[in-house]
């Protein structure tokens, strides 16, 4: 199976670790947190068998091309219009929540303006480059990147000071009603796979397979990763009075100790690796967010040295809604936000199923 | 990519190094750094709160030279703690910096009376670590954090070394990290339970050798040195114990290694609610006053468990009495109990008529190198 | 087959070329006459074999008895050339050819003599246990050291010129089995782009070849090695040998092609994969230690233990300037050290080691200039840049590592983590004549996803 496909997936996993997702789940976690999260991991693994049958179909072409060949013009405009506007506000909520992360943990000091400009300056040179580079970029870096992960959530499990008595309680609280928000937020994890929409035509002459195995290998990804979201952080911060914690899941990496290492607090070690993983998840984002857009408007008058500059006009409106936006939101509007967006993201996702459907049958493939 | 707009790009971040001052470029030789906090209460109203901050002075070289580390201390009293702090900073030429601040100690007073508004300051501000040990000062907070024992050597520090595994392992010293405090604080089912720092009149040597438990009714409980071991032994933190069992003429001391406690809490409907605790520990005898005979250790290891069986239920009943949990039986109960609305209330009527059966389970591998 | 030969008569065309070339003083022109038999000889004296000319053509004209038998002798010889215009004439004269005009017809010869065919010894790139001779400086020597290594007739080679003043030869050699089609087709296609008047040497030719005229990171190999040619043959890769260099270029190269050294092959598998894993170290190492030096000592002090952080502090005592002044002037000077000591003479490069060491480390040390912990810090950074095997590779990292190192003063360990990131997408990005530069290939198969 196609190696690149499995980190789209995982690029979403990692990065939701930190972002919005284990505030939310541990919110809900007297309220059907548990039953929540199982709903969402069964929608999840229905949503990747769902893309990967469609695009399998379809080997090298990407959404945006298909709806343009099967679906009547007055629909395809705002539709995809809507869903780089989805595409964007999910990355825009990545870039804004590590912009108060680190300033509020690494350096307090630096305005956030510059914190998210240099971000943003790596993003624009990042999403303008070819599809195929973008997926190797992800697998150098992921290489590097997720054994640290992967050792510092085996290390939180076997500290001295996690007190399974928590975990323990906090699964008794499972015969309750299920929550939306929790349900929304474990379904976020498995998004990832949604990234094919562009990237499907990075492989032109390998079809993306689809078979049980595969997801439900992906699947077990996102089980364990969704029982560490959840159980790490109250085995180390306790079950009363967790959701007085701002960042649930930066405390807790604070909270462990490397006794014999260079780096003694781990809160420095888990910033950066997420940092890097945070940034590929944004450039997988925006680089979605730019290839719909760059089909759907392209000026071809507008060139300079044969450069058509039509996706730096993209970027400079990026640019503008970033920096306006986080220099005005609070953390409390951040959160509230965050939550109405993973609240619509059940809906879109059946519409793209949907449709789906419908581009299989007029193809008649 | 269009080059111009990459080199003009470049050279506004050029031009923008001139800004370098506002982006938190903070040069190391302009930072001091605190080691240790102490807090107390004063007798005063307006200013009850008095924080000494211990700063470190770097030496120009560490090998030869000066030897030693050079500290100072800055105290102050306020009305809150944060403003303590700012105020603090105007009395040092240098930029505070806390990210090293990894012991905490607190006077006798503030645990009487208020411990969580203490607390909060030191878990909100994120520069202060989570995993910074926490302790009770005596006589006072500040007069440990100025002691200075001749056994520091330059750049590593004393208190670092008492809590951590890194310097001395003992049974007799509880450590406590800032986020278990918060966790124990916030949680019904378990009390906190803080090591006591004593420091001698000549502020010349450090002592930690008793703890204090400072439940949610502010029944604050001193524990012995012994009772500490005990309950390092019953919380599984214990390294390296030490047991002196005597019988009639004969005692010994015992050095344990390793113990491993396990318990679990049975009611049913018509009888008395137990907690039944399994100890398990291996050891080598260290010291005696006869001469000891290998073909008897099972006889030794029996005598050992007795002693340790009376002694830990002395403990846990006293716990009882007090009606003090730092073990974390409460929160075992509410953890294997499906949820009610209830369920807590219910401990609270269990937890002071409960019996503990303890058992102990000695293992003595060798009686030393003589016999 | 056949030679072709233009029809040019020798009353038009010989005293056209005696008017261009008489002014130089080695051009001869030679009519050699007995009985009645006559032939003119052509030549430019101090690039022609003498002995050779002597023995082939000069004796045996004295030697055979008719003037069509001398013209059938010629034009068996092996080394005869077509002939193609007389400008082409004017040129192969230079390249060391005879012209023979005879019976009204001209002839062309090749009797070059070089200098320089011995082969070297691996100054560049030295290695314990393998082959130490390198390619010479004569193409057709080092053709046939390649062709010793690679016997396979499928090495297909082909000659072209570059250079509008110097008419180079170039050759390109490639196995027609297995080489990467791709990029086959776009060297050739540069191949004849290419219209300068000079080209040097083969480091110009990598620059000509290039597809943009500003790059930082190599996207070829220069080598000297036999065996390292004849591996990258047998890998798909296209071998461009210019006359009068002894290195040749390898392309289209990968990253990780500048990390592979020949000892690889030639040590047990454990030792090999421990020194594969050494230089990625030392690369890792090279590129972002100055910038974590400035990002620790300015911005985050609390990363790494007390007692470190008390170090730094300590070493710094003194030292008038911010960090990343000292870091740079540091840099700077190491790099000063590096340039010079490519250029030393031998008699001097003693006086050199001992001016860097001791002023460098010590001196500047305490005269509290710069802190003890930089000074260790600059010398790994600067051990640890040799390590790379392949030197364009090195000095493209030297030049990325002011690019971090300025992100870092900008924006901490912030800019540090994403400064390399950055790097890693700048070099995903980079297409080597059509072959990715940064693909980590994992699966063992010819064609990857």
């Amino acid at each position: 199976m196609n190696r690149y496909v499995y980190y789209l997936l995982y690029i979403n996993m990692f990065a939701s670790m930190v972002i919005s997702v284990p505030k939310i789940l541990l919110h809900e976690r007297k309220d059907g947190a548990i039953i929540g999260m199982i709903l969402g991991i069964i929608a999840g693994m229905l949503v990747i068998y769902a893309y990967l049958w469609f695009f399998n179909k379809f080997p090298g072409k990407d959404y945006p091309e298909l709806l343009k060949k099967y679906f009547p013009k007055w629909l395809q405009f705002p539709f995809l219009l809507f869903l780089s506007l989805v595409w964007f506000t999910a990355g825009l909520n990545t870039l804004i929540s590590y912009t108060f992360m680190l300033k509020r943990f690494l350096t307090p000091e630096m305005p956030v303006v510059w914190i998210a400009s240099t971000f943003l300056i790596f993003i624009s040179y990042g999403i303008l480059m070819h599809t195929k580079s973008i997926l190797y970029t992800i697998e150098a870096i992921l290489i590097i990147s997720s054994p640290v992960t992967i050792f510092l959530s085996t290390k939180a499990f076997m500290s001295p000071e996690f007190e399974w008595d928590f975990v323990r309680e906090a699964i008794m609280y499972v015969y309750r009603f299920p929550s939306y928000s929790a349900f929304t937020a474990s379904l976020y994890i498995f998004l990832g796979i949604t990234n094919l929409l562009i990237f499907n035509r990075a492989w032109s002459t390998k079809r993306v397979q689809v078979s049980g195995k595969h997801v439900f290998l992906m699947g077990l990804a996102g089980i364990m990763i969704l029982f560490t979201i959840y159980i790490v952080p109250l085995g180390m911060n306790g079950f009363n009075n967790i959701d007085h914690l701002v960042y649930p899941a930066i405390t807790t990496s604070d909270t462990l100790r490397m006794t014999f290492g260079v780096i003694e607090r781990v809160l420095y070690l888990f910033l950066l690796f997420f940092l890097a993983i945070t940034f590929l998840n944004l450039l997988l984002h925006w680089h979605v967010t730019i290839e719909i857009l760059k089909s759907l408007f392209w000026i071809k008058k507008f060139k300079w040295k044969e450069n058509n500059l039509t996706p730096y006009i993209f970027i400079i409106i990026f640019w503008l809604i970033s920096l306006k936006t986080v220099t005005s939101l609070s953390e409390y509007q951040l959160f509230t936000y965050t939550d109405y967006f993973f609240y619509c993201l059940p809906f879109i996702t059946m519409i793209i199923i949907v449709s789906f459907w419908f581009v299989k049958r007029r193809a008649k493939v | 990519m269009s080059s111009l707009i990459r080199k003009g790009l470049l050279l506004f971040i050029c031009f923008s190094l001139v800004l370098l001052s506002s982006c938190g470029f903070k040069d190391i030789d302009k930072r001091i750094f605190v080691l240790a906090i102490g807090i107390d209460l004063t007798e005063n109203k307006e200013k009850p709160y008095k924080v000494t901050l211990k700063l470190a002075i770097p030496s120009g070289t560490l090998k030869g030279g000066q030897g030693g580390e050079k500290y100072t201390y800055v105290t102050k009293e306020s009305e809150t703690l944060a403003k303590a702090l700012r105020i603090l900073k105007t009395h040092v030429d240098k930029e505070m910096d806390f990210g090293h601040a990894s012991i905490i100690i607190l006077g006798k007073s503030v645990i009487e009376k208020d411990l969580a508004d203490v607390m909060d300051l030191l878990i909100r501000r994120r520069d202060i670590q989570m995993i910074s040990w926490v302790g009770v000062g005596e006589p006072s907070a500040e007069s440990v954090v100025k002691t200075e024992p001749p056994s520091e050597m330059a750049v590593s520090f004393a208190f670092a070394n008492f809590f951590s595994d890194n310097g001395v392992e003992s049974a007799y010293i509880v450590s406590t990290f800032l986020f278990d405090l918060r966790r124990r604080m916030f949680e019904s089912g378990l009390d906190p339970i803080l090591p006591i720092v004593r420091a001698n009149k000549k502020k010349t040597k450090l002592m930690v050798n008793e703890s204090i438990i400072t439940p949610k009714n502010n029944n604050n409980i001193t524990l012995s040195s012994n009772e500490t071991k005990l309950y390092n032994i019953l919380a599984n933190r214990a390294n390296k114990i030490d047991i002196n069992v005597k019988k009639n003429k004969m005692s010994f001391t015992v050095a344990l290694e390793k113990s491993k406690v396990k318990y679990k809490i049975i009611t049913s409907q018509n009888s008395q609610p137990i907690i039944k605790m399994k100890i398990k520990t291996t050891g080598i005898i260290e010291e005696s006053n006869e001469e000891l005979s290998p073909t008897l250790l099972k006889k030794y290891s029996k005598l050992v468990n007795q002693k340790t069986k009376k002694d830990a239920l002395q403990l846990l009943s006293r716990f009882q009495d007090e009606n003090v949990d730092p073990l974390g039986l409460g929160l075992r109960y509410k953890a294997t109990r499906l949820h009610t609305k209830d369920t807590y209330k219910e401990w609270t009527k269990i937890y002071p008529n409960i019996k503990f059966d303890v058992t102990v389970k000695t293992s003595l591998k060798s009686t030393g190198t003589v016999e | 087959m056949p030679i072709k030969t233009k029809k040019l008569d020798v009353s038009s065309t010989f005293p056209w070329i005696i008017d261009k070339l008489k002014p130089t003083f080695d051009f001869t022109h030679k009519p050699l006459h007995i009985d009645n038999k006559q032939i003119e000889l052509l030549y430019i004296k101090t690039v022609v074999d003498g002995d050779k000319l002597h023995n082939n053509v000069i004796k045996p004209f004295f030697e055979m008895t008719s003037l069509n038998n001398i013209e059938a002798y010629l034009t068996s010889l092996p080394n005869q050339q077509e002939i193609s215009s007389k400008d082409q004439l004017l040129v192969e004269l230079t390249k060391g050819s005879v012209v023979i005009g005879i019976n009204e017809t001209i002839l062309l010869f090749d009797f070059k003599k070089v200098h320089i065919d011995a082969p070297l010894e691996t100054k560049v790139e030295p290695t314990i246990q393998g082959p130490q001779y390198a390619l010479s400086k004569d193409l057709i020597t080092n053709i046939n050291m390649i062709r010793q290594r690679y016997h396979q007739p499928s090495l297909r080679v082909e000659l072209y010129s570059v250079g509008k003043k110097v008419h180079q030869s170039v050759a390109i050699l490639f196995d027609e089995d297995i080489v990467k089609k791709e990029a086959l087709k776009q060297i050739k296609s540069k191949l004849k782009e290419i219209d300068k008047d000079l080209i040097l040497a083969s480091g110009d030719l990598t620059r000509c070849l290039n597809n943009k005229k500003r790059a930082l990171l190599p996207t070829t190999i220069l080598t000297e090695r036999t065996d390292r040619i004849s591996y990258n043959i047998s890998g798909g890769k296209v071998i461009i040998l210019m006359d009068g260099d002894s290195n040749a270029i390898l392309a289209p190269a990968v990253f990780f092609d500048f990390m592979v050294s020949m000892e690889d092959e030639y040590h047990p598998y454990w030792v090999a994969k421990f020194t594969s894993s050494l230089r990625y170290i030392g690369f890792f190492s090279c590129i972002s230690l100055p910038g974590l030096y400035v990002g620790i000592t300015s911005y985050n002090p609390d990363i790494f233990r007390a007692s470190l952080a008390l170090s730094l502090a300590g070493s710094r005592v003194g030292v008038p300037y911010p960090s990343y002044i000292e870091v740079l002037i540091m840099l700077i000077v190491m790099e000063f050290l590096i340039e010079a000591s490519i250029r030393l003479p031998k008699a001097v490069s003693a006086t050199a080691t001992t001016v860097g060491g001791l002023i460098l480390g010590t001196a500047v040390t305490e005269a509290a200039l710069a802190s003890n912990i930089l000074i260790i810090l600059v010398s790994a950074v600067a051990i640890s840049m040799f390590v790379i095997p392949i030197n364009e590779m090195s000095f493209a990292i030297r030049v990325s590592r002011y690019v971090v190192l300025l992100f870092t003063i900008i924006a901490g360990m912030t800019g540090l983590a994403l400064s390399l990131i950055g790097l890693a997408m700048w070099m995903a990005n980079k297409s080597s004549y059509g072959e990715a530069y940064f693909k980590l290939f994992m699966q063992r198969k010819k064609e990857e996803t």
